[in-house]
């Protein structure tokens, strides 16, 4: 019990002279885009803690446990996509002058409406990938603290807003690099002691369970639905606005470039990691058991107390690595996109205005996070938001050389509505999710607008 | 096709931690230049390689 207390107050303070040492944000630029002078170990540390949150750890060894490799080859298609990002459209964005959010690159490709509906939108979904955050760090506290519910998730909320309100980008990044180093080092130490020190059976056990895992899951799951997992995985996630800040905080094209290309791989092996963390479990962890609950019955099952107390930490570190990057990213898109458009804000109202933004956003999803499914169903709903509305538009408009207004908003309308109608199924039912649906109507979106201006006015953002 | 698998995981987390090590480093190396700032690199133009 001592060495558990040890473990937790050790990381409060070393998280608390980390932070301290990120020091004050003092201009705008420093707080939205740290510069634009991240090396590329703090991009690569900073975009893997971000996408590493409880869905992809706690999430992923649950559905390791359920249907073994299923979920790495689904997995795939997410370091397939940060691959792609990388090669593609990370360079391309971080070579465009005075761009501090996508809205900028928007605004510059289609004109100031389209940056300030894709800024809400951006808005909207870091909000809804913060609530779905704070509701999983509550559970994690809740659950090892036995505090209640609503105290963890403000706890959870009031320390991330400290550091980020104050720090901005500079301190997101600087706290993500510890909180990686934790949790790379801890989680697949777990699995390393398990296969070691707990293998009954050996190397055929471990080889049987998965194959049975594997099949249960393949059978279990029927084809449409890997395929929407498959194009939710790939699509969801693409340039939401903490990725699309780093490419756009990098100190050159070729960090931004190598900093995806290397999360992507990354994320293989990650994702390799905490599948194995639930076949592993398998002989330890009763039937009935969530799945959200798989790796804490696992660690309660099989190592000592203060190991447990290891695990917390490195789940905590887990959440808030990817909270602070989505309410900083909220907070300067809601400035820089939304604020600045109507107000006209000099550098130094607009740092204050992006500190109080942080701290609004953070509360509006701690209040929004009681209503969170579960991790992974909450995020799937952000990521049927997102690509249909943002990346059809955002593509092409990197790409073609003259991006019509019309149809970059028309494509981000559709983009919006097409996927919430489908989930409360007001328009027509459909098996593979609503991202592939909602897509497709979006790019149809594009080409009517991008045809009816060309048809009209010929007209063109200059 | 056993032996494999369970070489494809022991790597994947050695590969994972060594990972950790390597944000580690540059963490306590960017920590240390905080206080440092006449010595702290100025930004680059987009197109210059860093690293």
């Amino acid at each position: 019990m001592v060495l558990s207390t040890v473990f937790v107050v050790g990381y409060v303070i070393a998280l608390i002279v980390v932070a301290a040492r990120a020091r004050t944000a003092r201009e705008y630029e420093d707080f939205s885009v740290a510069r634009r002078a991240l090396p590329l170990s703090l991009i690569f540390g900073s975009l893997c803690a971000t996408y590493v949150g409880p869905a992809f750890s706690i999430g992923f060894v649950g559905r390791g446990y359920r249907s073994g490799l299923l979920f790495l080859l689904i997995g795939l298609a997410y370091s397939l996509q940060n691959i792609l990002v990388g090669w593609l459209v990370a360079p391309r964005l971080r070579e465009l002058k005075d761009c501090c959010t996508l809205g900028d690159v928007f605004g510059q490709k289609y004109g100031p409406q389209c940056q300030v509906l894709a800024g809400i939108i951006s808005v909207l979904v870091c909000t809804l990938f913060s609530a779905v955050m704070i509701s999983a760090g509550g559970v994690v506290l809740n659950d090892i603290f036995g505090l209640p519910r609503w105290l963890s998730v403000t706890v959870v909320a009031i320390v991330t807003t400290s550091y980020t309100a104050f720090g901005g980008l500079r301190a997101s990044v600087i706290t993500d690099a510890y909180h990686f180093a934790l949790f790379a080092l801890l989680l697949p130490g777990i699995l390393l002691y398990e296969l070691l020190f707990h293998l009954d059976g050996g190397l055929t056990a471990f080889y049987q369970h998965a194959v049975a895992a594997t099949t249960h899951g393949f059978e279990t799951t029927p084809l449409l639905e890997i395929v929407g997992f498959v194009t939710a995985f790939f699509l969801g996630e693409t340039l939401i606005p903490p990725y699309a800040n780093l490419a756009l905080a990098s100190r050159t094209t070729v960090v931004s470039r190598n900093g995806f290309v290397l999360a992507g791989l990354f994320s293989a092996l990650w994702f390799t990691v905490m599948i194995a963390l639930g076949i592993v479990a398998q002989p330890f962890v009763p039937a009935g058991t969530g799945e959200d609950y798989v790796l804490l019955t696992l660690v309660k099952a099989t190592m000592p107390h203060a190991a447990y107390a290891l695990l917390l930490v490195s789940l905590v570190s887990v959440v808030l690595s990817s909270l602070d990057s989505l309410l900083n990213a909220g907070a300067v898109v809601f400035t820089q996109d939304i604020l600045r458009r109507f107000t006209a804000r000099q550098d130094s109202a607009a740092l204050i205005a992006g500190r109080y933004s942080t701290v609004a956003i953070a509360a509006v999803a701690a209040g929004m996070a009681a209503f969170v499914p579960s991790v992974i169903e909450g995020l799937l709903i952000c990521y049927k938001i997102w690509a249909p509305a943002i990346l059809p538009a955002l593509i092409l408009g990197l790409w073609l050389r003259r991006p019509r207004p019309l149809a970059g908003i028309l494509s981000m309308i559709v983009g919006t509505v097409v996927p919430i109608l489908l989930q409360l199924e007001m328009i027509f039912p459909t098996d593979v999710g609503a991202v592939l649906p909602a897509l497709v109507c979006s790019l149809a979106a594009y080409a009517v607008g991008h045809g009816l201006q060309g048809l009209f006015r010929g007209g063109s953002n200059p | 096709m056993k032996f494999g698998l369970l070489t494809l995981v022991i790597v994947a987390a050695t590969v994972v931690i060594l990972s950790g090590v390597w944000v580690a480093v540059a963490l306590i190396r960017a920590a240390w230049r905080v206080d440092q700032p006449a010595s702290s690199p100025t930004p680059a133009t987009p197109n210059e390689s860093a690293e």
